[in-house]
């Protein structure tokens, strides 16, 4: 119900950011953002898997964009855009939060430490951020590419289609762009 | 091929391999990339990054959020059965995995586990094989000072895990404090750590990881080993180069120096982690002082600090966290009172942890073992082992354009030291007897010499010496102490001729012969001092630093040893502390010796020499300032009533010179060069070694200020003369070599650069082998051309190659943060932009602290710290750092006129062109840049119309 209504309003949005007001795709933006973070917290407090997902949603209100009255590329394309960055600032937010939390705990009464346990997911999505802004640098459309399926979920038929492209080609730029992250990731390595 | 267009080929590549099987893609590469092994590295790189697994990777951005929130929180497990274990409650949780407290109902017993368990969902192939690799080699160890392996198994999900002895206990610090030990029962449970590791050890296993956190005391006092978790094999796998996760896992404050700069681990880590934990166990502080204030990072004190020692530790402001127990002061927990403990911790403790906490891993114990065993003596009053070598500092201490212009500096400094050794002792009558005795003897010796014999050709005073040197043994009128006399006063003459064997033999004999007789002591201090002048320049530092301590130690026990007499000493352990590149030492001599002779009426040239080494010991350090103030004295002293092309003079304006370049006042520097240069080229001719020596030393300063051209001609001339002089292979010739490649590289000759730094190369090779300082030099200055000419693995191979050397713990370092931006800038072109960025930020933190801000070398550091920046997408960084950069330069060259500085303009314009409100200052900067290097490197040269190109098309733009 609330998707619905929010997918209409974001539809207003961006018909209106397209013809040219320029605080509506910050509107959208903000939408899009909470929308996506009540999700995510909503999940978070329930059983695993018995709610909507976020990228769950964010196909969901691709769905309505795309059977809907925006069937306008470069409204589609804002959107996918909106979502990705919406998705990656969450986690990011949420990793940075974790690790100011994990450094402030007080770890004198643990009898086992946590570090000797590995680096934590948090650290790693840090991580993750900074290779991706590399990567987008590189290659800006590797990074469309990873922002599209990692953070705003979609499959790499949705991609293919939204490109016109081969879905064997997406995967396999896919294959690429995990790569190079795989590899900026592991700074340590000397090459 | 520029970066954008090697992407583009290597994106093509991957793809196609991805339509060819495995076994396929590595020869189908090798063809494609048949002239081009950057490329191929770089898709091959690709490709096996691709197999690896990344869990991180492979569940999208709700993995992620999901994989956060098990870290948060993993309580569903509570209550549940894993094999026949009942978890109870969580010990520990990480990424990687947890650990709880779990039992087993077996009957009526119970028995109370540890269950370590890889998570259930995101398990990597790596991290599944760390895991089972602890599994295995804590099944291969039974001891009661470890935690001990029970079973291991997978549970109903598929993951595995394992059950260890359960260790219910304090951290072992902290059951130090709260049960008041006392240092001896401290050192015993130490004791039992050490026997736990050396029995780890014998099974080939190094822990890696032993901090307090990981060795527990149960309620009887026994210890236990936890976690060896990043634990591995000794020699098993290639441990070069730490993996990223390797990294993450270290705890900086136990990890040793090779942990942190990612070289091999041997069990001399574990010795390192000992010695840490020793330390804090005694003085309930870690070692580096300043890390444990917050002002350094932990991994920064590792590598650069000297541990405090323990009494000092004491002296420190207690922490703000310091559990209750030790918040009574460390005297208190230890069951004694604060002087007490100071008395207990001084000497032979902290000579122990001190050994311990070596930064090169061969001056640490050679084994835990033989660590315990000094702790066993300490704990019986034993005397500990010998051999424990003082540490010395490494530091970042080298300037890297100059280090043979430095040396060849620092030798005149200290030559003119031993050609002016002042003896002013009031004589005896038995000394001045003596005095007379060999005079009688030297004058025999020139009127002895046959004229039919000489046959009308001069006699060179080597022929003298060796004649004396004859004569002397046969010579029955001399009693032992004029002989010994002779012997020395010959010794020191063929010193100054540069004949150290000879001088070596006649000291050395000398000094027997002195040993007998306690009449003559003074006398034999001397020759020792002399003597171990000598060793120095014969390269045996080792036996030159005992000698000249001995005759320091004997002349301290010697009552009337005149103050002049006592500065020479002083004089001799500081010449030795600069060869052993021990600046620490030699300041803290010469300091002695300066306060001496400013004290005692002594001769100009005595008080020259003091302030030329006390400079130089300053220059050392890093202390330019200091450094400077020291040689303007000393140029003070011989120009005063100095006659015209004095050499004293000249030597001081040499050394002068050195530090105004080390200040990055190259203009100064070259005035004062050229001064010297008249001079040497009057006194001592135009093909002398010292008067080539110093030409370069000017083109080198015609290089730092841009005039490349005429740097270029000035060093060709050199090399040329230097050829006719010393042929084709003398080391002279690789260090002009050296700098003529540098100027060839800046002014974009790199086919000639490569050339001339390849042949520096193979001359210091083939003379000193490839670990010898100046070889490192040329293959870093090797490594940028290759940069620059787009062999970037193999420039990143060489780097790696010149850094693994630096951090071996005889090197100097000579260039230590220089390696650092360099390895970054290549980092930067191989487009992984945060390796880069990290790498460019420890060069500038070390450049800034080496240099200061006003400096060529800092000024570069800011230069690629702002490229590598603007390649990770932070461009208001990128811009902070370029101003930084400008500033920097203008710091000291006058509106910062120099190629570099045109270049950071160039790239400083780039960034600011798009933006509108930045236009103006963006299109002065790169008309700035224009007409810098139409000045410097000409109209037509390549970087001027590639900076003129961009301008023409704003101002085009503009018109339209």
């Amino acid at each position: 119900m609330q998707a619905m209504v929010t997918a209409s309003k974001i539809t207003e949005l961006l018909n209106a950011a397209s013809d040219g007001d320029a605080t509506a795709q910050d509107a959208a933006y903000a939408l899009v953002y909470d929308e996506l973070k009540r999700c995510a917290r909503r999940q978070s407090a329930l059983a695993q898997g018995s709610s909507l997902s976020p990228t769950a949603l964010v196909s969901e209100l691709y769905l309505k964009l795309r059977a809907g009255q925006v069937d306008h590329i470069e409204n589609r394309r804002h959107f996918f855009a909106l979502a990705a960055r919406a998705m990656r600032q969450i986690t990011i937010d949420h990793a940075r939060h974790r690790t100011r939390a994990k450094r402030g705990g007080g770890a004198e009464h643990l009898e086992i430490n946590t570090r000797d346990l590995g680096a934590s997911t948090a650290e790693q999505t840090l991580e993750l951020d900074a290779a991706l802004t590399s990567l987008s640098l590189r290659d800006a459309d590797l990074g469309q590419l990873v922002e599209w399926h990692f953070f705003a979920g979609l499959t790499f038929q949705d991609i293919a289609d939204e490109l016109g492209r081969h879905e064997r080609t997406v995967r396999h730029d896919w294959e690429l762009a995990r790569a190079y992250l795989r590899q900026a990731m592991d700074v340590g390595h000397p090459t | 091929m520029n970066v954008a267009a090697r992407w583009l080929r290597t994106k093509d590549l991957f793809r196609e391999c991805q339509l060819l099987r495995e076994g396929e893609r590595d020869a189908w590469l090798a063809a494609q990339c048949a002239d081009d092994a950057v490329l191929l590295g770089e898709v091959r790189a690709l490709l096996s990054a691709q197999r690896a697994s990344y869990d991180i990777l492979d569940g999208g951005a709700m993995g992620v959020l999901k994989r956060m929130r098990i870290d948060e929180s993993a309580p569903d497990l509570i209550g549940q059965r894993i094999g026949a274990y009942r978890l109870l409650r969580l010990l520990g949780e990480g990424g990687m995995g947890s650990v709880y407290l779990a039992e087993r109902e077996d009957g009526d017993f119970v028995q109370r586990v540890a269950l370590k368990r890889v998570r259930a969902d995101f398990v990597s192939a790596e991290t599944r094989a760390r895991f089972l690799r602890e599994r295995n080699f804590l099944a291969r160890l039974t001891h009661p000072h470890i935690a001990q392996l029970h079973d291991g198994g997978v549970a109903d999900d598929g993951t595995p895990y394992f059950t260890l002895e359960y260790v219910e206990g304090t951290p072992i610090t902290r059951y130090c404090d709260t049960h008041k030990l006392d240092v001896r029962g401290r050192l015993r449970l130490a004791l039992q750590v050490c026997a736990a590791v050396t029995y780890a050890h014998r099974n080939l296993i190094v822990h890696r990881d032993l901090k307090p956190s990981n060795i527990l005391v149960t309620a009887d006092g026994e210890t236990k080993l936890l976690d060896f978790g990043i634990a591995k094999l000794v020699d098993a796998e290639q441990s070069h180069g730490r993996t990223a996760t390797q990294s993450r896992m270290m705890t900086p404050e136990y990890a040793a120096p090779e942990q942190v700069l990612g070289e091999p681990i041997t069990t001399a880590t574990d010795v390192y982690a000992i010695g840490v934990l020793v330390y804090e166990m005694l003085s309930g502080r870690l070692p580096y002082a300043r890390a444990d204030a917050g002002a350094v990072s932990w991994a920064k004190a590792v590598i650069e600090e000297a541990p405090e020692s323990l009494r000092g530790a004491l002296s420190r402001p207690a922490p703000a966290d310091s559990v209750p127990a030790a918040a009574d002061g460390p005297a208190a927990t230890r069951g004694t009172t604060l002087p007490a403990l100071r008395r207990r911790l001084r000497g032979d403790l902290d000579r122990i942890v001190q050994r311990a906490l070596a930064k090169e891993p061969e001056a640490r114990y050679p084994s835990v073992e033989a660590l315990a065993d000094d702790l066993r003596a300490v704990i019986d009053d034993r005397a500990i082992s010998g051999g424990s070598r003082r540490y010395r500092l490494r530091k970042f201490v080298h300037r890297h354009w100059l280090p043979l212009a430095a040396t060849a500096a620092i030798l005149l400094t200290l030559i003119a030291s031993g050609a002016a050794v002042v003896w002013q002792a009031r004589q005896t009558a038995h000394e001045a007897r003596t005095t007379l005795a060999v005079k009688d003897f030297l004058f025999g010796l020139f009127t002895a010499v046959d004229p039919h014999e000489a046959k009308g050709r001069e006699v060179s005073a080597h022929e003298l010496l060796d004649r004396g040197a004859q004569r002397i043994e046969r010579d029955r009128s001399l009693d032992n102490g004029q002989r010994a006399e002779i012997e020395s006063t010959l010794g020191r003459i063929y010193y100054q001729l540069g004949l150290f064997d000879q001088a070596n033999t006649l000291q050395d004999h000398a000094i027997r012969a002195l040993s007998e007789n306690r009449e003559h002591a003074l006398l034999r201090l001397q020759t020792e001092a002399e003597r171990a002048d000598t060793l120095v320049e014969r390269g045996d530092l080792k036996t030159a630093a005992a000698l000249a301590a001995e005759a320091s130690g004997n002349a301290d026990a010697l009552a009337g040893v005149s103050a002049d007499k006592r500065a020479q000493l002083l004089h001799t352990q500081g010449h030795v502390a600069l060869a052993q590149r021990d600046f620490v030492a030699a300041k803290r001599f010469s300091d002695a010796e300066l306060a001496l002779v400013r004290d005692a009426r002594v001769a100009p040239a005595v008080l020259f020499n003091a302030l030329s080494m006390a400079g130089s010991a300053h220059w050392g350090l890093s202390d330019y300032d200091g450094a400077e103030a020291q040689f303007r004295e000393a140029l003070a002293v011989a120009s005063h009533d100095a006659a015209p092309d004095d050499m004293n003079v000249a030597r001081a304006q040499a050394n002068m010179g050195l530090i105004l370049q080390a200040k990055s006042r190259f203009a100064q520097a070259q005035a004062m060069y050229e001064a010297v240069l008249a001079t040497y080229q009057k006194v001592l001719g135009p093909d002398h070694p010292s008067t080539l020596a110093m030409h370069r030393d000017l083109g080198l300063s015609y290089y730092h200020q841009g005039l490349y051209a005429q740097a270029r001609t000035t060093l060709e001339q050199v090399l040329a003369a230097q050829r006719v002089k010393f042929g084709n292979e003398h080391p002279a010739l690789a260090g002009t070599e050296i700098n003529l490649g540098l100027v060839l590289t800046d002014s974009g000759d790199l086919p000639a650069a490569d050339r001339v730094l390849g042949e520096a190369l193979g001359i210091f090779e083939k003379k000193y082998g490839r670990d010898y300082q100046g070889a490192t030099i040329a293959l870093g200055d090797i490594a940028v051309v290759h940069m620059l000419r787009g062999d970037l693995d193999r420039a990143a191979a060489e780097l790696s190659e010149v850094m693994q050397r630096q951090n071996k713990p005889d090197a100097i370092d000579p260039d230590g943060f220089a390696t650092f931006y360099r390895l970054g800038e290549v980092k930067r072109r191989l487009a992984q932009a945060a390796a880069a960025v990290e790498l460019e930020r420890k060069a500038l933190i070390g450049a800034q602290k080496v240099r200061g801000e006003s400096s060529r070398y800092t000024a570069m550091a800011h230069h690629l710290l702002a490229l590598s920046l603007r390649d990770a997408g932070d461009e208001a960084g990128a811009e902070h750092e370029l101003r930084a950069a400008l500033a920097s330069y203008a710091s000291y060259i006058p509106q910062a006129e120099h190629p570099l500085a045109a270049t950071v303009r160039y790239d400083l314009a780039l960034l600011l062109l798009p933006r509108a409100a930045d236009r103006a200052e963006a299109l002065r900067l790169l008309t700035e840049a224009v007409a810098l290097r139409e000045k410097f490197l000409g109209v037509d040269d390549a970087r001027t119309q590639a900076a003129r190109a961009p301008l023409n098309k704003a101002n085009a733009s503009a018109k339209a």
